[in-house]
């Protein structure tokens, strides 16, 4: 077959003995902390997208399909009620193809577990509460350094199942991450309220005022707590009472939450 | 040596006098430009999708003027017997190729820089914000180009001008494809095909390896020692591949 | 400048040799393939002008080839100066026109010079001159700055010998050097390539135009089929014939019968005689025909033609 010239033959083995080092040079890359693994996994569960999303996806355009989805995503929140359904396959392959995208995993989310879980059956709400949960979850190891899945996490818990014991640490945990909202830290107070954890409660809310100054929700807050305890020495149940006549607190109720959750990876 | 940079200024004096690379460029251009004319739903989102727009726009045609510039190297030169003139002269064949090579590179260079700088202009006009640190994100474009411009050449020194153009496209989506050839090995049932899909791994491109579009368009900080790594992985996979180019070239009768 | 010269390389007298040089082309997977050179040998003389001639298919590109390193023999080999082919130190001795040159288009002829000339060990200056120079010598110079994309056919030839002449090359390869140009275009070119040999160049010049090779060359190779049929100089392929042809008017018919019967041809035509004798009785001829008072035309001793040749050799390797 190589009938010619012998002299660029002597190239070979040396070009193939290279590739030795090839592999350990992929190696070192993909396994750096700071290398985006997360879009170099595999695609198992593609929902929505079709054959194009498939090719645009080999061709190393995963962002760009996902971006495309989102706009179809947002075609169907239009169409009614019958496209929401549709919705959750659309944003799952969107969040599978670009895990970076964070209205995605935000949207995800919260469409399981209040849209979905208004319109789903009664014996499928609890799997459409945990859904979201673990979509949340799914997004926050993706993203972990960001706020607003763990706020997202920290409100369901807190406003959608009212376990507010659970949300505590969430709340804590959002509150550690950068560029984080001054309200967030007004939820982890209400939440020590609910809780009846009124030292604590009082607590985050003269962090608040000390933060910032001009935080009237702290302001007020922390004024209406040092005329309640100050001083007067109410008892506990007289607190409970004024504070449930001025609907300060909001009792726990907690959701049950399924035991054979969707699997949402 | 001095063949291989006078060769290669004339490779970049021929590309830039061929309509078809202008074309290319003034489309890639276009294409950058009017996704800032649509409005897309809320500033995050809008932020992020003009960004991947912006960076795929540029990886895609750049990977049309990496196949088309990886073709027309060699091949025509062959063809149009032109090559007949310049290797009586004392220049050797791994002159002539390397020349050819660099010449290509450069104009990809320039093209991506070009993109790339129109990209960030476009995006301070949308949202009066400097974002310079998109660049990074095409020294792996660029590096993949340059290897999918290697594998091209390599190919079109022993087959026609179309089949390189096909196998150009076929090896950019198996660059993409490794994750599941990865996955295959490990799944494998018998030992001789993990061991023989695990060596695809190894031979084949891995274009994913150089790709960091996803992680500086979230605002992630590329430390320069994974700049590093990738830039010598690029080099190191494109220096094999030339080698072995130059192997074909040199069996190759004219 | 090209600085090897022929006594540094150790061979006395040849540039070109070639010795039992194959060419078999193969497919892709083996097989026959197709014999386009047998066990050429070659020796080519410093100054000499050496054609090689043959139809269409009989090698003679093929040999080139080899000889500039563009394909790899089979079998045999060939050394340029002393050296192997394709060793760069002869490869600066040497010119190459292709046969219907084609260059990059988007240059103008003096950008495609100036593309050539940094090849060689060449300062600027020195480029710039022998550029304007060769310019000169092949009539472009007023169209130096016209893309070669414009260029006619005969301008492109002359563009592409000019190109072979950038090194002032010792050995100078021209392949159908007048191949498509009219017959102004052609002479120019036959011009130069005389010209240059006047100065003592080598030259190798490959054509199918058998008169052309003729006029031109010392030696000629004549190839058929991928086999030598012949070489040598042309008195050597060309000897002369053996009769005289003289033509003479006022030949009576009695002078007429006496060179019948010398064993003349003889043949009146338009009140003039044509004569054709043996070259021994040519002597006797013309005193005859001069004691006659027949008034002598012409006189001369006919030797065929390098194509009559040719094509001679040609019907006897058909039969």
């Amino acid at each position: 077959m190589f009938s010619g010239h012998r002299r660029g033959r002597r190239v070979i083995l040396p070009a193939l003995a290279l590739f030795v080092l090839v592999y350990p040079m992929q190696q070192r890359i993909v396994k750096d902390p700071h290398y985006p693994s997360e879009y170099n996994q595999p695609i198992v569960n593609i929902r929505e997208g079709g054959t194009v999303a498939i090719m645009a996806m080999l061709g190393g355009f995963r962002p760009l399909v996902a971006n495309l989805l989102w706009l179809k995503a947002d075609q169907y929140w239009h169409s009614g009620a019958s496209g929401w359904w549709r919705i959750v396959g659309i944003l799952q392959t969107i969040c599978e193809m670009d895990p970076h995208f964070i209205d995605a995993w935000s949207t995800f989310g919260w469409h399981c577990a209040w849209n979905i879980y208004a319109d789903a059956p009664d014996q499928d709400k609890p799997r459409w509460i945990q859904a979201g949960i673990d979509v949340y979850k799914r997004g926050i190891y993706f993203n972990p350094n960001r706020y607003e899945l763990w706020k997202d996490l920290a409100w369901l818990y807190h406003d959608k199942i009212r376990d507010y014991q659970s949300a505590i640490p969430i709340w804590k945990e959002t509150l550690k991450r950068p560029d984080c909202p001054i309200y967030v830290r007004h939820m982890l107070a209400h939440c020590y309220e609910n809780t009846w954890q009124v030292d604590k409660a009082i607590a985050v809310w003269k962090d608040c005022l000390r933060r910032d100054k001009r935080d009237y929700v702290a302001r007020s807050a922390v004024d209406w707590w040092n005329e309640q305890t100050a001083s007067k020495a109410r008892t506990n149940t007289e607190l409970l009472r004024i504070l449930d006549r001025e609907n300060r607190i909001r009792k726990s109720r907690r959701l049950p939450l399924a035991e054979q959750p969707f699997s949402i990876r | 040596m001095r063949s291989i940079f006078v060769i290669a200024r004339n490779t970049v004096a021929d590309a830039l006098s061929r309509i078809v690379l202008q074309i290319i460029l003034i489309f890639g251009l276009l294409f950058l430009v009017i996704g800032f004319f649509f409005t897309f739903m809320t500033p995050g989102e809008e932020d992020k999708m003009l960004k991947d727009l912006g960076l795929t726009a540029i990886t895609v045609f750049g990977l049309v003027m990496a196949i088309f510039m990886g073709v027309s190297l060699i091949q025509p030169e062959v063809e149009r017997r032109t090559v007949y003139a310049v290797l009586a002269k004392p220049v050797r064949r791994l002159e002539f190729m390397l020349g050819k090579y660099l010449g290509a590179v450069l104009v990809l260079l320039l093209s991506v820089a070009i993109m790339g700088v129109v990209l960030v202009g476009a995006l301070y006009l949308k949202q009066q914000v400097w974002n310079p640190g998109l660049l990074v994100a095409l020294i792996g474009t660029f590096f993949s180009l340059m290897i999918m411009t290697a594998l091209v050449m390599m190919i079109s020194t022993f087959a026609s001008s179309l089949m390189a153009v096909v196998c150009g496209f076929l090896f950019w989506s198996i660059g993409y494809s490794q994750i599941y050839i990865k996955q295959l090995a490990e799944h494998a049932d018998n030992q001789a095909s993990k061991y023989l899909l695990v060596v695809m791994n190894t031979i084949l491109p891995n274009f994913s390896t150089l790709d960091i579009r996803p992680a500086v368009v979230d605002g992630a900080i590329i430390p320069m020692g994974l700049i590093a790594w990738m830039v010598a992985y690029g080099l190191l996979y494109t220096t094999i591949v030339i080698a072995l180019a130059a192997v074909l070239f040199y069996e190759r009768e004219l | 400048m090209a600085s090897e010269t022929l006594a540094a390389s150790g061979i006395r007298g040849s540039v070109v040799e070639a010795q039992g040089l194959t060419k078999i082309y193969r497919s892709f997977f083996g097989g026959t393939g197709v014999l386009a050179l047998n066990k050429l040998d070659l020796d080519v003389k410093q100054g000499e002008t050496f054609g090689i001639v043959g139809p269409n298919g009989s090698g003679k590109t093929t040999c080139l080839k080899l000889l500039l390193g563009l394909i790899y023999p089979t079998g045999g080999s060939a050394r340029l100066f002393g050296r192997k082919v394709g060793d760069m130190r002869a490869r600066r001795l040497i010119g190459y026109m292709p046969e219907a040159p084609y260059f990059y288009d988007y240059l103008t002829g003096e950008q495609l010079l100036r593309y050539f000339a940094q090849f060689f060990d060449l300062s600027g200056a020195q480029q710039k001159a022998r550029i304007n120079d060769l310019l000169n010598m092949v009539g472009m110079t007023e169209r130096r700055h016209m893309l070669l994309r414009h260029y006619s056919r005969g301008m492109l030839q002359r563009i592409g010998l000019a190109q072979a002449l950038l090194n002032e090359p010792q050995l100078l390869i021209l392949d159908e050097p007048t191949s498509g140009l009219d017959p102004v275009g052609a002479y120019q070119i036959r011009s130069l390539i005389t010209d240059l040999k006047q100065r003592g160049a080598t030259i190798i010049l490959c054509s199918h135009l058998l008169n052309e090779v003729e006029h031109l060359c010392d030696r000629v190779a004549v190839l058929y089929r991928g086999n030598l049929k012949a070489c040598g100089t042309m008195e050597e392929l060309l000897p002369p014939a053996s009769e005289v042809v003289l033509v003479a008017e006022g030949v009576n018919a009695q002078a007429q019968d006496k060179l019948r019967q010398m064993g003349a041809y003889v043949a009146p035509a338009d009140g003039l005689t044509r004569i054709a004798a043996p070259v021994a009785r040519a002597q006797e001829v013309l005193n005859l025909v001069q004691a006659d008072g027949g008034i002598l035309h012409e006189l001369r001793r006919p030797r065929p033609t390098l194509e009559e040749v040719f094509m001679s050799m040609i019907r006897e390797e058909a039969e």
